[in-house]
């Protein structure tokens, strides 16, 4: 657990002095929700559909940015090798640099929600705990696929487009499912309808981090 | 004595092209050995294979008994130094050392990390961040990382590039502890001269086979018997 920490404490060190990535999922956060908001007419701006979906949408963007980042910072100051080399599983690897990635997201989840709120004109019914619950759910789908993929695409030139189409395709379900989770407690609030949502949603976590543990040695190592 | 690196019948292809074929290499403890040939010979992927950063196609690479490549414990004796220095340029020269020191979970973390830099001669620049430092002394940096865990199998890829003077007797002193307290040297060079007072013996390899002669290096011609097996 000391080197797992350890990568985590210095992608977060080193986001925060050089600002390569945290900035950049801010503003892209921003100017999606603002863009839906402010676009969208009084009544389909206070649906709670629209709100989740324009949220969801700006988190995935901005998600990426940072998965993407995760190994491809390694491979640009060629420290690759000396992570690999060390007496650390690549499944320890893996994680890490999702929880660091997760940490940048939730950062930005943190700030945009209160905006959003303001932006979209509607409010969470009922307990915070479960919409917390659904973005954890969904935070861990986007960072587990995206880092893994990212690890993957790193050594190439068009990561970026090949990482947005790779994990895109693979999450876009997932992204339904978090969307309709966070109307329907915005909505209705937590109802039976928004725990079978969740449970689906912690189901497909459970396969897709089952589906990095295995796929991890060979991804980090291509 | 006993064995720290073995190395058997590896072979790795990168698509169609062979990189290693069929090496075979054992190295004792104590020793040091250096893998002299050209450019696109191999060197670096047998160091890399060595290190468990690559995993052969076939044959297998044993370092201190452990096979190498799927057990990261097997990874804990060694230091694997590449031919680029590999430092994060945003954090200082302490926080590299330290960030590095826990991945290999090094004791005394604090004071192995000051008798490192101290070692290498960047106690003054310490707290800089690494991204200031000129090429030589990212290299001496890197040089300290790969000694913090006390490593019994040093992996070194031309060891003395962008070194000066004091890099290169720093080099050769820590070199020349881990051969001391019973560790082994791998090092690769484009040629066997570049090995002088780090390695005693040589080996070609070439097209990614290693050549069967085992050559001492000039400042110890005595010693012809080799590792290579």
């Amino acid at each position: 657990m000391r080197a797992f920490w350890a990568i985590v404490a210095k992608d977060l060190l080193t986001e925060l002095r050089l600002r390569q990535v945290l900035p950049t999922m801010l503003v892209l956060a921003l100017v999606l929700t603002t863009v839906f908001g402010l676009a969208a007419q009084d009544e389909v701006r206070r649906s709670p559909q629209t709100a989740a979906s324009a949220l969801w949408l700006a988190f995935v963007f901005a998600g990426l940015l940072a998965v993407e980042r995760a190994f491809a910072s390694e491979r640009e100051s060629r420290t690759m090798p000396a992570l690999m080399a060390a007496p650390l599983s690549r499944q320890t690897l893996l994680a890490a640099k999702c929880v660091s990635s997760g940490a940048m997201l939730l950062a930005v989840q943190a700030v945009m929600l209160p905006i959003a709120l303001g932006v979209f004109d509607f409010a969470v019914r009922g307990p915070v705990l479960p919409l917390a619950g659904v973005l954890l759910a969904g935070d861990a789908a986007l960072v587990v696929l995206g880092t893994l993929t990212g690890a993957m695409v790193a050594p190439s030139r068009v990561r970026g487009p090949l990482l947005s189409v790779l994990v895109l395709a693979l999450l876009v379900p997932m992204m339904i499912f978090a969307a309709q989770t966070t109307a329907e407690l915005a909505a209705a609030g937590w109802t039976p309808r928004a725990a079978s949502l969740l449970a689906a949603m912690a189901a497909a976590d459970v396969v897709f981090a089952a589906a990095a543990y295995l796929l991890c040695p060979w991804a980090v190592e291509s | 004595m006993e064995t720290v690196l073995d190395i058997r019948g590896v072979c790795r292809r990168f698509g169609d092209r062979a990189a290693v074929t069929d090496a075979t290499l054992a190295l004792a403890a104590g020793r040091s050995l250096c893998l002299v040939g050209r450019n696109g010979a191999g060197k670096s992927t047998l160091l890399a294979l060595a290190a468990g950063v690559l995993t052969p196609d076939s044959g297998a690479v044993l370092v201190c008994g452990r096979p190498v490549a799927h057990d990261p414990e097997a990874r804990r004796p060694l230091g694997y130094m590449t031919d680029t220095p590999q430092v994060y340029e945003a954090l200082t020269g302490r926080e590299n050392l330290t960030f590095f020191g826990r991945l290999c979970g090094a004791s005394d973390l604090a004071a192995r990390v000051a008798a490192m830099l101290d070692q290498v001669g960047l106690s003054a620049r310490a707290d800089e961040p690494a991204g200031d430092y000129s090429a030589g002394m990212r290299r001496r940096l890197d040089l300290a990382r790969v000694c913090l865990g006390r490593p019994r199998l040093l992996l070194l890829d031309e060891p003395a590039v962008s070194l000066d003077g004091d890099g290169r007797d720093a080099l050769a002193r820590i070199v020349a502890e881990v051969r001391r307290e019973g560790g082994g040297v791998l090092l690769t060079a484009h040629q066997a001269d570049d090995a002088a007072g780090l390695a005693d013996q040589c080996l070609t390899i070439e097209a990614g086979r290693l050549a069967d002669d085992a050559v001492a290096t000039s400042d110890d011609p005595a010693r012809r018997s080799g590792g290579h097996a």
